[in-house]
């Protein structure tokens, strides 16, 4: 095991360099800097040119590159040219409520997978199955800005029974209890696009996989010593179905920190999927690259991880270094 | 003495009830919405429109313009002009504080605009200051202090520019003062990214409380302002998408935001909804590379304005939210010249200038010694108007003979066309080839003396936005002449001329103005956006 984590652990850091410097190449490539974003009639152009220059913006890209990541390799990821703030700063701010969101919305995907999915690969064609597989296709089907904002029209404007976004009750300064059942009521609209949205995949997987696993013969050698229809179906065929739910949650943990672009977006969420697109849009590429260097680390970590549970879950997966 | 007391006294009573008729109600919490996060908060540093927006709420100039676009008191309470209309003496108003109890001072004035002169200093600023005298001498390191601003006391500052410039007051307004015992003490260079940035303490009618990151702004009443406490004890300004700060408006989770045009039928449908509409001072207009002899024809450039469909884009893409320009003022500004002529929408008078020009119309595409009417349109991405009404500007123009090729990208992007750079990132010059249409929006100023850098042949890059590369003397010695005359009579009448030659000459053809859509909870009382912003008379907002 420790030679194989070696061996990934050098694999990763060689993959993290690649990565983040294509991406900090491609950035810069691209016509246009932050500093444009600013021109107004009232500055001159040479004002521009200065601030650029004080930035190093017009420096060639590799010695830019080298500037950041020994900016990096002492834990700092610079300034955002737009807010002023350190990027760590920034970043601290919106991890909580993307992981608060993406979090609740795992739980809930992989739970709902496991009970229909276990269900309808024991019971396949049945009406849950049928329901179930029309609703998963619904989801991955229906774009999540449209869905979002249907479930804005519908139960917020229209009903009333949600906040139509926001993190909180923003005027009401609500305290302890309140504020964390006001914050979940919130959570509300956002956790629904993403878990519907986000449970198709999974589902499937889990289906099939159970319903293989149901007819293996050792299923049927526990059958036959009379052990329970239950009993069957919790103890061997789950185990077969937490298989693609492992899988997820390694490929997952990367979203864990990203979040959602657009049902952010959609629903105000003070995450990092809006704090991603804002800085795209705003060429403040200190901020687009440390979010985008930090999902690199969490995709090789999440699936080295992925990897290691596997060999947890089932033996026959073995580490040969 | 006694006189004077009494009164002062008289005055005081006069304000504080004047202050109770304009608050029905004193406290509360409005929450009102903009559809992006602001930045920076050091108004010194790149503001950009969603910037200023707060930081008008957290800081003052010495003077703001009036809803006619001329100027009144801010923190200055009076101004006078020299007899060599040179030196411009500041009065400031008395007894003012910072947000954090320290007295606001001359020299805080003085030190502000210091700064922006100082050769440390890199926030976009420095050309607002450089008509001070000894401000460049200042900036190049040759001097120690900027010899054209002189403390006088406490109260009273004097700038003196090199020569007359009449946009004095324009510039003013532009300025927010800074506190020096804050601001001082972080070195210029370093304002770019310290925490001040998102912690600002002004001398506004709010204090800032909070910056969620994402979420929202807190400010709350400065109780003890200059011109009275605001009616609200509470501001929350939140950021979102448009069409959903839209419905939180509509459900009354905040108190008012911008109203998309498409969306306006669901505000005129919400009893509790109030739509303002407001004009605005910018423009949209086609852009022209005039080093290109094709563009540089006025016949082209005459049949081209006289071809496109503008009424259509305001009447189909703008719902009617919207007026045509024919000049380079739109109707609001006071330099519009009421005189000025209409281009007419009318494609056969464009057909006919492009025939007696000598362009032959062949296989649907007009030529002329072997040259063939054929460009290139860039224009910006994000706003629906603009993207939908390239496309029609791109039908109008096929059908007299012209040939447009659309090219869409965000603005940044635009700008790399337009300010071009040379091999190692530096500024050059406009050529021929970098472009020849695009279309962009322009937001002229409440002083119209900023057309310098955009209509004389000095300001072609890399000194200056004079891409069309417009160099004809006439149009730029108005404008310079309009910069050294203060007399508003005399001034008007030469922006008048320079707008009526503008529409004959069409360097830009200019489109169609937007306006403003707001939508306010009627709890939310006095909302009134006008010109000049949302927020002009967020002291007098009252909430039931």
């Amino acid at each position: 095991m420790l030679p194989f984590i070696a061996k990934r652990g050098i694999q990763g850091v060689i993959l993290l360099i690649m990565v983040s410097f294509i991406s900090f190449a491609v950035m810069n490539l691209a016509p246009g800097n932050a500093m444009q974003t600013f021109i107004n009639p009232r500055m001159s152009p040479q004002e521009i040119t200065r601030a650029e220059n004080a930035l190093g913006i017009n420096k060639p890209i590799p010695v830019q590159y080298l500037g950041w990541a020994s900016n990096l390799l002492q834990g700092n990821f610079g300034y955002s040219v737009r807010n002023g703030e350190s990027v760590t700063a920034l970043l601290k701010q919106r991890a909580g409520p993307t992981l608060l969101l993406t979090a609740t919305s795992f739980v809930l995907i992989v739970f709902i997978a496991l009970v229909i999915g276990v269900y309808s690969a024991a019971r396949p064609y049945s009406l849950v199955d049928y329901l179930s597989t029309t609703l998963v296709f619904a989801g991955i089907s229906i774009p999540s800005f449209f869905f979002g904002l249907t479930l804005i029209y519908l139960f917020s404007v229209q009903l009333g029974w949600f906040p139509t976004s926001g993190f909180e009750s923003y005027s009401a300064g609500h305290q302890g209890l309140a504020l964390f059942l006001d914050r979940a009521w919130h959570m509300a609209l956002p956790v629904c696009v993403l878990t519907l949205t986000g449970i198709a995949g999974i589902l499937r997987h889990v289906r099939s996989s159970v319903s293989e696993a149901l007819r293996q013969d050792y299923i049927r050698t526990a059958r036959s010593k009379g052990v329970g229809e239950r009993a069957i179906l919790v103890k061997h065929a789950l185990r077969n179905g937490l298989i693609p739910v492992v899988t997820l949650l390694g490929l997952s943990l990367p979203a864990f920190f990203a979040g959602s672009v657009i049902t952010e977006t959609i629903f105000a969420w003070p995450g990092m999927g809006r704090l991603l697109v804002d800085s795209v849009f705003a060429r403040d590429y200190p901020v687009s690259m440390a979010i985008n260097t930090i999902t690199a680390v969490l995709v090789i970590v999440g699936s080295l991880v992925a990897d290691m549970l596997y060999g947890l879950i089932d033996p026959r997966v073995r580490f040969d270094g | 003495m006694r006189h004077l007391l009494t009164l002062s006294a008289a005055l005081v009573l006069a304000s504080a009830s004047a202050q109770t008729a304009a608050c029905p109600k004193i406290g509360g919490t409005a929450t009102i919405a903009q559809n992006s996060e602001p930045g920076n908060l050091n108004p010194l540093i790149f503001p950009t429109t969603y910037d200023t927006n707060i930081e008008e709420l957290v800081f003052n100039a010495l003077v703001k313009p009036t809803a006619d676009l001329d100027y009144q008191a801010d923190l200055a309470q009076s101004w006078t002009f020299s007899a060599d209309k040179k030196t411009i003496t500041f009065k400031l108003q008395p007894g003012v504080k910072w947000h954090d109890g320290q007295a606001l001072t001359a020299k805080d004035v003085a030190f502000t605009l210091t700064a922006i002169a100082s050769p440390k200093y890199n926030g976009g600023a420095f050309s607002q200051v450089e008509v001070i005298t000894g401000a460049n001498a200042y900036h190049d390191g040759k001097a120690k202090s900027i010899s054209g601003i002189k403390v006088i006391d406490d109260r009273t500052i004097a700038v003196t520019t090199d020569k007359v410039y009449a946009p004095i007051l324009a510039t003013m307004a532009g300025i927010m003062i800074l506190p020096q015992h804050i601001y001082g003490k972080i070195p210029v260079e370093n304002w770019q990214k310290d925490a001040t940035n998102r912690n600002p303490v002004g001398s506004g009618p709010f204090k800032f409380k909070q910056f969620r990151s994402g979420e929202l702004i807190e400010l709350e009443a400065n109780k003890n302002y200059f011109a009275g406490r605001p009616c609200l004890d509470r501001l929350i300004v939140r950021f979102g998408d448009a069409n959903t700060m839209l419905a939180a408006l509509v459900k009354g989770e905040v108190d008012a935001a911008p109203v998309p045009v498409p969306s306006v039928a669901s505000v005129k449908s919400s009893p509790n909804v109030k739509l303002s509409v407001v004009d605005q001072l910018n423009f949209d207009y086609v852009g022209t590379n005039l080093r290109n002899p094709l563009l540089a024809d006025q016949a082209v450039r005459n049949a081209m304005a006289y071809a496109i469909n503008r009424k259509a884009i305001v009447s189909g893409l703008m719902s009617g939210y919207g007026n045509v320009v024919d000049t380079l003022f739109p109707k609001s500004h006071w330099a519009y010249p009421t005189n000025v002529k209409p281009i007419p929408y009318d494609p056969a008078l464009a057909q006919k200038t492009l025939d007696d020009a000598g362009w032959k119309m062949s296989g649907g595409v007009r030529s002329k010694g072997g040259k063939t009417l054929k460009f290139r349109m860039f224009y910006t991405t994000g706003n629906p108007v603009r993207e939908r009404g390239a496309a029609l500007i791109q039908a109008n123009l096929r059908q007299i003979g012209i040939q447009v090729d659309l090219q869409s990208m965000d603005f940044p992007t635009l700008v790399t066309f337009l300010l071009p750079k040379d091999g190692k990132g530096q500024p050059r010059a406009v050529t021929t080839s970098d472009f020849d249409l695009f279309i962009l929006g322009f937001g002229i100023e409440r002083d119209p003396s900023e057309y310098l850098s955009y209509f004389t042949a000095d300001g072609q890059p890399p000194n200056g936005y004079n891409f069309s590369g417009y160099t004809n003397p006439a149009g730029g010695n108005l404008l310079v002449k309009g910069q050294e005359t203060v007399n508003q009579a005399t001034r008007k009448s030469l922006y008048n001329q320079f707008g009526l030659m503008m529409r004959d000459q069409l360097p830009w053809i200019p489109l169609t103005q937007a306006q403003a859509l707001y939508g306010n909870q009627t709890r939310l009382h006095n909302f009134a956006p006008d010109i000049r912003g949302v927020n002009v008379n967020v002291t007098r907002w009252w909430v039931q």
